[in-house]
């Protein structure tokens, strides 16, 4: 079981000066991801790292079928995204969640954390009275304990470390099979981070959830993940076994990266 | 050690009732760099700020700030005004928000000049200089913060603060919002201008990795109180207090052999008064007599001191 790109390209059109567009020239077109193939299993944790600009969460996007491809596919064990229709594709947004890097601005203000963690329960057609019995079990998951203290409380009584628990929350109600996770914790006071990362270590050996972590930070990317894709321009420059990639990089970019990454054990 | 400027015993309450600072003393030597590390809500900016003189009105601040030996919090705006951009300059957290978006870089630090009692001319002249300092090419001037990069932006708010001159260059979080490759240009190019400027630095983050790579000395803040300081190398090797030993536990480091952890709980709320050792409930060593008093900030020799009740661990 798994999340596959094959050659995935996409192409952003770069703004037309008035000039040419006098002159019909036509838009050039930057290639944002370049083709990428990228494979996310079942159970594992994949890191994706790189600079800004270059086409980390482009190639997220791709993934969960949220950007319109200029070549390439994208399966979910093995089905072309671009196939799913009605009742598939909604069964393919439930099992493939995605977490974005702000919890200040990816949870709802007005609503308190019982209604933000069922909103996807309510739309993928849950029950009424089964609901609240797995929101209850998706904060218990996260480790937002006592679920009851929670429940009724809105984003801005919560802490970063605990929207971003929310966040996750709302996505593992669903018992999805992939987690698209981008930059989860660059926002996030370091002593919090390694409590989410934990937890993304524990889903993915209970749950068996393939996790794909977007990260600018190495450091970060060895602690969990079990292989790194590094990525450059729009493309996978080097992927391997995290220590690998980390102790024996073979491109001079993730050299590169591996020299800006600030680091304690320094000489 | 002659100090540049010092901070004695600063407290500052906001109106709400949170008390952010909770007597911090530092001093800065000439062209020394200092990091001010913690978790967010340790009143790291609020402290940065109080040494500008740029609180909310409202805000209650004891304690002194001595520039060359002389207090200039005292006296309030008088006092503080002629030192303010000339001699203590801040580049804020957040270069994204920093800059004005409807006036070109140039022009914002034209104005700066000028406030300060430079003429246009000046200005124009040292809006040149400061942008070639901090390798921004000459065109930069005539550009608006929105057509430049993450980078940039970073560095023309460095610029902006090098203006007029100052001794101090108050860093708050200058990186957080770059990446890596960025945050490390942007981390030699301080560097650089304090070597080649003989420009004081405090650098304020909550990346502790970050910190050996800039700073001489650390200091680490928690609910408004420093609990330990001394040269960065030793305290990243051998922190001696426990909250400096957890968040060096949580920082992920490249070899990746560590395990993780994360520091159990919440910082206290500064609203309500503290009793005993502020970081005692998440202490896994603490004692019960922790809970009694705070401990005062005691020098350990070697240029280090903490707060801490537990006897040292000689390991």
């Amino acid at each position: 079981m798994s999340l596959v790109a094959e050659d995935v390209l996409v192409r952003y059109g770069a703004r037309r000066s008035v000039a040419d567009a006098l002159r019909r020239r036509p838009p050039q077109a930057v290639p944002a991801v370049d083709g990428v193939r990228l494979s996310l299993d079942k159970g594992t944790i994949l890191a994706l790292v790189g600079e800004s600009g270059s086409g980390k969460s482009t190639l997220a996007r791709c993934l969960v079928r949220m950007q319109q491809l200029a070549g390439g596919r994208v399966t979910a064990d093995g089905v072309d995204l671009t196939a799913l229709r009605g009742g598939q594709l909604k069964a393919f947004r439930r099992r493939v969640q995605m977490i974005f890097q702000d919890p200040y601005e990816s949870l709802v203000p007005r609503q308190c954390v019982r209604d933000i963690v069922a909103e996807g329960l309510a739309i993928h057609g849950v029950p009424r009275a089964e609901r609240d019995e797995r929101v209850d079990a998706a904060l218990a998951a996260v480790g937002l304990t006592p679920v009851e203290s929670f429940l009724d409380r809105r984003p801005f009584e919560l802490s970063g470390g605990q929207r971003q628990r929310v966040a996750i929350a709302g996505s593992l109600v669903l018992e999805p099979d992939y987690l698209i996770a981008d930059e989860p914790v660059s926002m996030l006071d370091v002593s919090v981070r390694a409590g989410v990362l934990k937890l993304f270590d524990e889903l993915r050996r209970t749950r068996e959830l393939g996790i794909l972590l977007i990260t600018h930070d190495l450091a970060t990317a060895v602690h969990v993940a079990d292989h790194i894709a590094v990525m450059h321009r729009g493309r996978i420059v080097e992927q391997g076994p995290a220590t690998q990639v980390t102790q024996s990089p073979a491109h001079s970019y993730t050299r590169a990266l591996l020299a800006a990454t600030p680091d304690l054990s320094f000489e | 050690m002659s100090s540049l400027i010092g901070v004695r015993d600063l407290v500052v309450e906001f109106s709400s009732g949170v008390r952010a600072v909770r007597s911090v003393s530092l001093d800065l030597a000439p062209g020394e760099r200092l990091a001010l590390v913690g978790e967010s809500g340790c009143g790291k900016t609020t402290t940065m700020l109080a040494m500008m003189g740029l609180l909310p009105a409202g805000a209650t601040v004891s304690g002194q700030v001595l520039l060359d030996g002389k207090d200039i919090l005292a006296g309030g705006e008088a006092t503080m005004r002629p030192h303010r951009w000339s001699d203590i300059a801040m580049v804020f957290q957040g270069a994204m928000n920093a800059l004005n978006p409807v006036r070109r870089v140039g022009a914002q630090i034209v104005e700066a000049v000028r406030i300060h009692g430079g003429s246009r001319q000046d200005g124009k002249l040292r809006a040149r200089e400061v942008l070639d300092l901090v390798g921004l090419p000459k065109d930069t001037s005539s550009r608006y913060p929105h057509e430049l990069s993450g980078g940039q932006r970073q560095r023309a708010v460095i610029a902006l603060a090098l203006a007029c001159q100052p001794r101090i260059l108050l860093a708050d979080e200058p990186t957080t919002a770059l990446d890596v490759i960025v945050q490390d240009q942007i981390v030699t190019l301080l560097r650089q201008l304090s070597d080649s400027l003989g420009l004081a630095v405090v650098l304020v983050t909550h990346d502790l990795a970050l910190v050996p790579h800039l700073c001489d000395r650390a200091a680490v803040m928690y609910a408004g109180t420093i609990v330990e300081s001394g040269p960065c190398a030793d305290i990243v090797r051998r922190p001696r207090h426990p909250y400096t030993r957890r968040l060096v536990e949580a920082t992920p480091d490249l070899a990746g052999r560590r395990p993780l952890t994360s520091i159990p709980g919440a910082p206290p709320r500064l609203d309500l008064p503290l009793t005993g050792c502020a970081f005692q409930p998440r202490c896994a060593e603490a004692l019960e007599s922790c809970a009694g008093s705070a401990p005062p900030l005691t020098d350990l020799g070697g240029g280090r001191t903490r707060a801490c009740h537990l006897l040292e661990v000689t390991a």
